[in-house]
């Protein structure tokens, strides 16, 4: 998953499966991994194919989160990621003068799935990784035997309280659930002097537009709030309000400064520097 | 350390320089090899004014969906210090 996992409340048995569950999710979805149960599938020319138990849940969830957002979190981005360049892990990226590729929609409504048997479209490349890291996060809470906390490249499930800090200034204490940052400010690239990121609108299949630089969002679960997090990363403008639809608290990072929605000021405040949206 | 990698006990010692390791908190990379080393994001968060300019996506969210749970979450007080950060990875 390309990130440091920090864990609080766990044992030495308790670490041990944590590590092992992350593990066992990078073998199951990397896409940098050939033989991960992700390529397998993608590489597969079958019509159907019988995936895991914990792949179908997996994808499952994705599908239920590509519900959630309208479509905004696809699952079948996988193409389109490609096409922009992210076609290796993060870490040995280069920007380069190629052209970036002309990005291939999402078509996460012609994925079927019957319990553990597969069909999606030919050609369609899944990208499970807008679910996993967070699922594998809020999955990790439950391994620890009391009040603790789970983070996973900044995303994070706590149970029993936490203080995490937000982007740039500020804290937040997390008594229960999950706290997650979507942005691009890490994973960008260029290709053929263009810029490149990972958040990709599944209507082109082309990186986003950049409204925000990051958008911070609390939920029930690490998964919800990185969902939701994405969702109105992708949305732009239309970000706040849509978060304060579902009453969840969204902080918005961009250039220009940082804002809350109606949400955020009411649960947790509007920080001084910050303007509400 | 023994039997910790020590790419991995120097990852920990570098949290722990930066306040997040404490207590029983200890860390791993999830990619040995692989890792980012910061949670914290780059972005300032200074503000000035309000961007909203925008092309809102291609989205096709429609009607609210009850599906997202809300979490239990409070102001932190000046005197908290934050054990870990949120930040894009």
């Amino acid at each position: 998953m390309g990130c440091d996992v920090v864990v609080a409340g766990a044992g030495e048995e308790q670490m041990g499966a944590i590590r092992s569950l992350f593990e066992r999710r990078e073998r199951a979805f990397s896409r940098f991994l050939p033989d991960s149960e992700l390529n397998r599938v993608n590489r597969s020319v079958a019509n159907a194919i019988a995936v895991s138990e914990l792949f179908a849940e997996t994808l499952a969830d994705a599908l239920r989160a590509a519900a959630q957002t309208g479509g905004l979190i696809d699952p079948t981005l996988g193409v389109a990621l490609e096409d922009a360049g992210y076609d290796r892990d993060f870490a040995l990226m280069r920007s380069d003068r190629s052209p970036a590729g002309r990005g291939a929609p999402g078509c996460f409504t012609a994925v079927q799935l019957r319990e553990r048997m597969l069909s999606r479209p030919y050609g369609a490349k899944l990208d499970l990784n807008g679910v996993v890291k967070a699922r594998a996060v809020d999955d990790a809470l439950r391994l620890l035997p009391g009040s603790g906390f789970v983070a996973a490249g900044g995303d994070i499930a706590a149970r029993g309280g936490a203080v995490i800090g937000l982007p740039g200034a500020g804290a937040l204490n997390l008594r229960q659930g999950g706290v997650a940052t979507s942005g691009s400010t890490r994973r960008r690239w260029r290709r053929n002097g263009q810029l490149q990121h990972h958040l990709i609108d599944p209507a082109t299949g082309r990186p986003s537009g950049l409204i925000w630089s990051l958008v911070t969002v609390a939920a029930a679960t690490c998964r919800d709030a990185d969902v939701a997090a994405k969702a109105a990363f992708l949305l732009g403008a239309d970000g706040p309000g849509w978060l304060d639809e579902r009453n969840l608290p969204g902080r918005f990072s961009s250039p220009a400064g940082v804002v809350t929605n109606r949400t955020w000021q009411t649960v947790i405040g509007a920080p001084q520097a910050a303007m509400s949206a | 350390m023994p039997g910790i990698p020590i790419s991995i006990a120097r990852r920990r010692a570098a949290l722990a320089k930066r306040g997040l390791v404490f207590g029983s908190a200890v860390a791993f990379a999830a990619a040995v090899g692989l890792a980012h080393s910061s949670h914290a994001a780059s972005t300032a968060a200074t503000a000035s004014t309000t961007t909203t300019t925008s092309t809102s996506p291609s989205s096709q969210a429609t009607a609210p969906n009850p599906g997202f749970g809300q979490a239990d979450v409070a102001p932190a007080t000046s005197s908290q210090t934050p054990s870990v950060s949120t930040g894009a990875s």
